[in-house]
Parts: C-alpha cells; sequence; structure tokens
C-alpha cells in the first residue's frame, strides 16, 4: 500500500489517525504505531514480515549486548556479527546478488517490489543504531517496541529518509504531539501528495508515451522529451515520497529530516549527489566516509579511493542492473574529474549545462532496462541515430506535456516556496511554526495564508479525483527493483 | 493568527479524510456503472493465500476505485481538470462542437507482452491482415466489396488540433497494399469532405458513423457493384430520431458537458416485413464418433431493430441486437423478383448499413470477431451470390481476425 493510493490515505491513515490519538496514554501510542508499521508491512509483503520481525528482535539483543559488554573486543564481534548478518540480509532481500528461489520469487512480484526498499532502508537504520551504540554516540534502547518504531515506523518505512539514530534518538524519546506540528505536517503531506500524484504521475505516463514512441519513430525531441519527463519524474518521486513522510511523521509527533535540497539546480556533479539523497548520503559519511577514509584524506590516492568505494556503495544500493552501474559511473567518473579540475576556474554557467547534461546521461541509463537501448537512446538524442528531427504527433504530444514540465522544472527550484514565505510571512510547511513570527506579519500576509491553506485542500482533492480515476504509478525505487520497466 | 490557521487546516483534512472513509465503508456496493457501462469491483475475496500473494491488496486498490463515494463526482473533477490541462483525458480527443475521439488504441501484438495503448500501429500486423484479405480476394469467384470504416479521429480530423500524420500513413498502407479484387471502397476522403461541410457523418460521443455516414457507404457500395440506378435517394427514407445517446467514447472521457448524439434510424415502407434471425453452432458427435455441427436459430425478431435498446443506455445495440455471430435478414413476405442474397462479414459499423442493404439483398450476417472458421463455405451454405466485408480501422489496428479469413 503505497502513501499515495487511496486504501492508504481512507483506510491506514484513517484507522492510523484515530487510534492513536483515541489512545490517552503515550506509552500505548508507542504501541499503536508499532502495530500499524506491523500492519503495513503483513498488508504489503506478508513473506517479508517474519524476517522483518527477526532481524528486529535479534538486533535488539545484540544492542543490548553492545551496551552491556564492556570489554572493547567482545563489543566488536557483537557488531561484526550484526553487520555481516544485516550485510548478507540486505542483498538478499533485495533479490539482486543472489537468488534464492522461493524468497527471491515472492519478493519479485510486483505487489512487494515496495518492501525490499523498504527493508533495505531498515537495514541502514539499523547498522546506524548498532554502530552509534558501538562509538558511545547514544544510549542503548531498552524498549523494544521503541527500538522496533525506530527500524520500521511506517511514515518512512519504504520511501526514506533514512534516520541516524544519535540525531533521532531525542525525537523518539521526547516526542511532542501539537496542534501546530500536526497541521503543519498536514500541509507538507499535501504538498508531497500533489507531487508525486499530479506531477511525477503526469510525467512519467509522458515518458512512457515517449520512449514506446520510438518504437515506431525515432525523433530528436522524442527522445528528449522521454528523458526530461524522466527526470522530472524522478525528482518529484522522491520529494513527494518524502515531503509525505515527513508530514505523516509531524501528524504523529515525529520530526524527520530533509531529504532532497533541490537537485536540478546543482552547480556541480557532486554538489548534485549531495543534494539528491541528502540523508543517504549524510548516512554514508557518518558511517563510510568518516571512520575510513576521513584519517587518510591528506592523500591523493585515498581521496580517489574513497569517492570510488562511496559510489560503488551507492550504485549498488540502488540495483545491479547494468544501466544502474552505468549510471552509477558515469557519476563517479564525473566527480573524479571534478576533484582533479577543481582548481580550474570554470563559469558557473557552464558547470551548471555540464551537470545537466552528466545528469541526463545517468537519467537515460537509468530509463533502460537494457544498456545497449539506452547508448541507442543517447545517440538518438544527438541526432545520430534518429531519423528525424521531429514528427508532428511527438510535437502535438511534446506541446501538451510542456506546460506540465514548466511548472514542474519551476517548482523544482527554490522559487515557489521563498515566494510563498515572501507572501504569507511564514514557511507553512515546517514542521513547527514559531510563534515569535506572528507580530511581524501583515494583514495581507495572513490573508495569503488562509489563501494557500484554501488552495492546498483544493490540490487534495484534485489529488483524490485523480486517484479514483486511476491507480497510483510504482515509485522510483520500485522501478529501479522490479522488472516493471 | 498561525492557531486559526492550523486549526483551519486541521479541521478540514480530518473532517475531509473521516468523511469520506466514513461513508466508504457505510455505503452500499453499486455492482454497475451505467455512465461507463462496466461491472464495478465488490469486496475482494479475504482468504490466507490471497493475503500472501499480494492479490488481496492489489484487489483493495480497485475495490476502492470503484466503490468510491460520489466517484461520479471525483472523476468528473479528474477529467475536467486533464481536459482543461492537456485537452484530452483517457485517450479521449475534445475536439470543437463536443466532438469526442478515441486517439490511444491497444495494438495488436502476436507476443504476449502488454503495451499500453498509442496512437501507433504495427504496419507487420496491418499488412498482415491486409495480405490475408488479398489473398481471400484472389480465390473468390464472388463479386466481392470492401469497406474499412476509418476512425473518428481520421474522419474529424479538422475539429482536433491532433495532426492526421498516422491516420494518413494507416490510409495509404492500404490503398496502397489492397488490390482491386477486393473491391476496396475509400471511404476516408468522402467522410472527410462531408464532415469538414458541417454534415453529421460520425457520432460525437460514440465511436460509430451515423446511419447518414451508415447511407454514404452504402451508395458507394452500389456504385462499385454498377447497381447505381437501383439506389435509393435519401427522401425516400423517413427518419426517426432517438435523442440523448451517449457512445462508447463518452464512457471512456468520462465528460459531464458533452451534447448527446441523436441516433437516427431510417425506415422505407414496413420494415417489418422483414425478419431478422439469429443462429447459434453447436458441435455434437454423431454414431459414429463424427462431428456434427448443427445450427439452431435461437432468436427471431420483425424488421432489424431490436427497440428495447432505445430506451437503453447502449441505444447502438438496437441495430441487429448488438453484436451475434451468424445473422440472418430475409424478407418474410416473398417478393416478385428473386433477390440476391449478399454474406456480410462485419464489425458493429456494418449494423446500421443493414436498413439499406437489406431492401436489395437477402442478408447474410456473419461477426468477424466470433471465431469464423471460412467465410466461402458460409457462401456456399446459404447460396451467396455477394460478399461484403466491413471492418474498421480501430480493429485493422487491434486485432488479426481478417489474416485468416479464407
Amino acid at each position: 500500500m503505497m502513501m499515495s493510493s487511496l486504501p492508504f490515505l481512507f483506510g491506514f491513515l484513517a484507522v492510523g489517525l484515530l487510534l492513536y490519538y483515541a489512545t490517552p496514554l503515550r506509552t500505548v501510542r508507542y504501541a499503536v504505531l508499532f502495530c500499524l508499521s506491523m500492519a503495513l508491512c503483513i498488508w504489503e509483503a506478508p513473506p517479508v514480515f517474519p524476517v522483518l520481525i527477526g532481524t528486529i528482535v535479534l538486533t535488539y539483543f545484540l544492542g543490548l549486548g553492545i551496551a552491556h559488554y564492556k570489554k572493547r573486543s567482545a563489543k566488536k564481534a557483537a557488531v561484526l556479527f550484526c553487520l555481516s548478518l544485516l550485510l548478507t540480509l540486505l542483498p538478499l532481500l533485495l533479490c539482486r546478488l543472489y537468488t534464492v528461489p522461493t524468497l527471491s520469487e515472492h519478493l519479485m512480484r510486483p505487489a512487494f517490489t515496495a518492501f525490499p526498499a523498504g527493508i533495505a532502508f531498515c537495514t541502514l537504520r539499523i547498522i546506524s543504531y548498532t554502530v552509534d551504540l558501538y562509538c558511545d554516540r547514544t544510549d542503548v534502547q531498552k524498549n523494544i517496541i521503541r527500538y522496533s518504531i525506530y527500524v520500521s515506523l511506517f511514515v518512512y518505512m519504504s520511501t526514506g529518509p533514512i534516520v541516524l539514530y544519535h540525531r533521532f534518538a531525542n525525537s523518539l524519546e521526547s516526542r511532542e504531539e501539537s496542534l501546530s506540528l500536526f497541521a503543519g505536517g498536514v500541509r507538507r503531506f499535501i504538498l508531497g501528495l500533489s507531487k508525486k500524484i499530479l506531477l511525477a504521475d503526469t510525467l512519467f505516463s509522458f515518458h512512457t508515451y515517449f520512449s514506446d514512441a520510438e518504437k515506431f519513430t525515432s525523433s530528436v525531441i522524442g527522445s528528449w522529451m522521454s528523458i526530461v519527463c524522466f527526470g522530472l519524474f524522478v525528482y518529484f518521486d522522491l520529494s513527494g515520497y518524502a515531503d509525505m513522510a515527513i508530514g505523516l511523521g509531524s501528524m504523529f509527533g515525529f520530526r524527520l529530516p530533509q531529504n532532497l535540497m533541490y537537485p536540478l539546480t546543482a552547480h556541480s556533479v557532486t554538489d548534485l549527489c549531495r543534494r539528491f539523497f541528502t540523508t543517504l548520503h549524510t548516512w554514508l559519511n557518518v558511517y563510510i566516509y568518516d571512520p575510513f577514509f576521513a584519517k587518510k584524506e591528506g592523500r591523493r590516492v585515498w581521496r580517489i579511493c574513497s569517492v570510488i568505494a562511496i559510489g560503488v556503495l551507492v550504485t549498488l544500493w540502488h540495483g545491479t542492473a547494468s544501466t544502474v552501474l552505468l549510471a552509477g559511473a558515469v557519476l563517479i567518473l564525473s566527480i573524479l574529474a571534478e576533484r582533479s579540475l577543481s582548481h580550474f576556474r570554470i563559469p558557473q554557467i557552464v558547470s551548471r549545462i555540464y551537470t545537466l547534461v552528466v545528469l541526463s546521461i545517468g537519467l537515460t541509463f537509468l530509463s533502460h532496462a537494457d544498456a545497449a537501448q539506452a547508448v541507442q537512446h543517447l545517440l538518438m538524442m544527438i541526432g545520430v541515430r534518429s531519423a528525424v528531427f521531429c514528427t508532428p504527433t511527438i510535437c502535438y504530444q511534446s506541446l501538451r506535456v510542456l506546460p506540465v514540465i514548466l511548472i514542474a522544472i519551476l517548482c523544482a527550484t527554490p522559487l515557489p516556496k521563498t515566494l510563498w514565505i515572501r507572501l504569507c510571512g511564514v514557511d507553512l510547511t515546517a514542521d513547527h511554526v514559531d510563534a515569535a513570527v506572528e507580530q511581524k506579519r501583515t494583514a495581507i500576509q495572513n490573508l495569503f495564508c488562509c489563501l494557500s491553506v484554501v488552495c492546498l485542500m483544493l490540490l487534495l482533492v484534485l489529488c483524490i479525483a485523480h486517484l479514483t480515476d486511476s491507480a497510483p504509478r510504482l515509485s522510483f525505487y520500485q522501478l529501479l527493483q522490479g522488472d516493471a520497466k | 493568527m498561525n492557531k486559526i490557521i492550523n486549526i483551519i487546516t486541521t479541521v478540514i483534512f480530518v473532517s475531509l479524510i473521516a468523511v469520506i472513509s466514513v461513508s466508504f465503508w457505510i455505503a452500499r456496493d453499486v455492482s454497475f456503472s451505467d455512465e461507463e457501462s462496466r461491472s464495478l469491483t465488490s469486496f475482494p475475496k479475504l482468504s490466507a493465500e490471497h493475503l500472501v500473494s499480494g492479490d488481496f491488496s492489489a484487489d483493495m486498490q480497485e475495490y476502492y476505485m470503484d466503490q468510491f463515494p460520489q466517484r461520479g463526482l471525483f472523476t468528473g473533477i479528474n477529467s475536467a481538470a486533464k481536459m482543461l490541462v492537456f485537452g484530452e483525458n483517457n485517450g479521449i480527443l475534445l475536439g470543437e462542437r463536443g466532438q469526442l475521439a478515441v486517439r490511444l488504441f491497444q495494438m495488436y501484438q502476436s507476443r504476449r507482452e502488454r503495451t499500453p495503448d498509442m496512437d501507433y500501429y504495427y504496419e507487420d500486423n496491418v499488412r498482415i491482415s491486409l495480405e490475408g484479405l488479398n489473398a481471400f480476394a484472389q480465390a473468390q469467384s464472388r463479386p466481392l466489396a470492401t469497406i474499412l470504416p476509418p476512425r473518428t479521429v481520421d474522419v474529424a480530423a479538422s475539429a482536433f488540433s491532433y495532426p492526421t500524420e498516422i491516420s494518413d500513413a494507416l490510409w495509404s498502407l492500404i490503398g496502397q497494399t489492397l488490390t482491386p479484387e477486393t473491391g476496396y471502397i475509400d471511404m476516408l476522403p468522402v467522410f472527410r469532405e462531408k464532415y469538414e461541410n458541417g454534415d453529421y457523418v460520425y457520432m460525437r460521443t460514440d465511436h460509430h458513423w451515423t446511419t447518414y455516414g451508415a447511407y454514404l457507404a452504402y451508395v458507394k457500395l452500389m456504385q462499385t457493384w454498377d447497381m447505381e440506378d437501383k439506389i435509393l435517394p435519401i427522401d425516400a427514407f423517413s427518419v426517426e430520431s432517438i435523442p440523448n445517446f451517449f457512445g462508447t467514447s463518452y464512457s471512456k472521457a468520462r465528460l459531464k458537458q458533452v451534447t448527446p448524439d441523436t441516433l437516427e434510424l431510417w425506415t422505407l415502407g414496413n420494415d417489418t416485413e422483414f425478419t431478422t434471425t439469429c443462429y447459434a453452432s453447436k458441435q455434437s458427435k454423431d454414431e459414429q464418433g463424427n462431428t456434427v455441427i448443427t445450427k439452431e436459430p435461437y432468436l427471431s425478431f420483425p424488421s432489424w431493430l431490436n427497440r428495447e435498446y432505445l430506451d437503453q443506455r447502449n441505444k447502438y445495440a438496437a441495430f441487429l441486437d448488438s453484436t451475434h455471430n451468424e445473422q440472418t435478414v430475409f424478407k418474410s413476405t416473398p417478393s416478385e423478383a428473386q433477390r440476391e442474397r449478399l454474406l456480410i462479414a462485419k464489425d458493429s459499423f456494418a449494423n446500421t448499413m443493414v436498413p439499406f442493404l437489406a431492401q436489395h439483398f437477402d442478408l447474410v450476417i456473419i461477426n468477424l470477431a466470433g471465431g469464423i472458421t471460412s467465410l466461402t463455405s458460409y457462401a456456399e451454405e446459404y447460396d451467396c451470390d455477394r460478399i461484403l466485408i466491413v471492418y474498421n480501422y480501430a480493429n485493422l489496428i487491434e486485432n488479426n481476425h481478417l489474416a485468416s479469413v479464407k
């Protein structure tokens, strides 16, 4: 059940909110959250459920063990055991490196593609907890319910953001539901839902149209439109789900970190990767870069090694399909090139264009299931293999999607948000609207605030209307994992 | 002020979620949608097996979509928004004068790979169908005529900003591939010209031609068979108009503000002297173990109209009582001259041609999509003098029934 589906909105969420807020006791509310998360897992992928429960219980006791043993070597052994367990489990569950017929057959079914990603996110969270414990960054979590909520809270279960335990522990222990947090969450959620349904899904349907049309006529414009639509789909899909997760988190009293920082405005590929999946980037920095590479930063070889190692990890985490690997290779090579050319001053306009070009190449690989097709598509984009520049039908279709693309590009920059904050005098999607800002606001700004709430509700109605007509499309991660391409 | 805004946000959101969820679970299931003329999903079967396989959650998704409270309102909002932004919804174009036209078709594929509906067609598949028809024509001794009615999107091109590139390519492919033996009658230029003059040749909300459109095809057919002197003039017919016809394109587009079509019934004289009979073939084994095919009439009605359908939503089904695999339309009162027999191998477009053709011929009507074995054997069985094939462009793209006609 994806967060952008009718059963989620009018079944799961409705029941969840009712149960949660009808429960008076805080400790019981944790149990409600736990049950909701497990219910979602059972609903979505029943075979995964025992694996998830098993992993949670095992790593919980390992965590207790790490905290209990005073001896460094014993701690180390426990951490290593935990990590090796998770790292074998991770690819197994992603059914990428190993093929276990019975389990992977289950997991490969389209209905289940949501969860391998969810499990991968869970694994990163467990690693974060275990390593944090080992490094004494945090106290041990003695409450198994709270621990499983940290690992598998339904709001970020299958989408991210990836929360680091030592940063999240506070939010987990001392949550405070409030009206302003809830309302901010609602606004954020609606914004995310609109991003996913109105922009991402629409763009994806145009992407499939253009890539299918290639079988009949190959045109330069068509191949570019296909990639532009796909790129914007990826951004709005991730950003939409991240906003929905953050919004839902707020509704239940959690504060979750930002996941995307306007990647399309990046001025270099390094910047792009940093902005693209911020929480994954942070995770890698804290748990891979800092312990293994940070001390040796002075040596040039190690710098290159760190880029390659982290790049390979990120790539493998996204998939082992040949096209995913190639996309990863393109990005890693560009980052290495940027590092070696960093002492040259390059005009910003040039570097931005270069970033977009590399991004388009990467996206072309990601959008194809077959590497040879992707290369052909690239050739088509530069007019080598395409028969014509544009055909009337492609032109018609492009003109239809153009307004959506322009709106999407505008929304992928910080501009609308800045404008919105300027008009309303306050960031309505922030998880906590500051009381101090209130005094400074004018009547017009208040009016705009009310107006924007009305607009958001209209967006919600539009999203519901869209959902009654067509089922939500797969998310980017589901596309990467399943063979739905 | 912040507090007020927060309260407004929360109250609207929570009440929207609550009201919809509660009314979804309270409301009784609707089993059939008249608007879309299809049956709606009922509550999915709950079993351990379904739950584990993931079918249950997929079915639940559909159940929510089909039984959503105020579903008509929401889908209406959605299609209105899409029409506003894209000028089309669900692959249905909205043109001037409220003309609706299907743009995307499910292409026929021999492989079992699912492709989404596209505006393109597989040239190879269309060519195979056309060549099948050529081969049939080659072997046929009876006079043969072929009418391939174009789609609305081909005819009403001037109503849309949609390019005619693909229509034209398909049209010239047909024109170039079919041999003269097939007696191919090219209707597209005629219809386009008429449509541009503002004539009502194709329905606005349905994919079929109007009765007038069928009349034009009839005139062309009679000219091809050198029977011009027998063509019945338009004013010989009395026209009965059935208003408020919402057709297939309307059901798919789900757009509320569309002017309905008028279904015209053209009659000449007393049409109850004709009888339509539908036959079902049954396979059975005789004493020696050989398969014997017996034919039994299962439905018979005067004229060619089943007037019950005229009060229902799908009014077009009144012609020949919708789709049957094998039908005859014979004149019950014996006429002075011996009437020729015409075999029509068809899709639903031919149904509106029947009132005209029945005036000259005894008709044997075979549905091409009904898994026919051999047209020639039908022609021999009924001792037919002529053969007419009516097969729409959309079927040419979506099926391959023509490829195997014998």
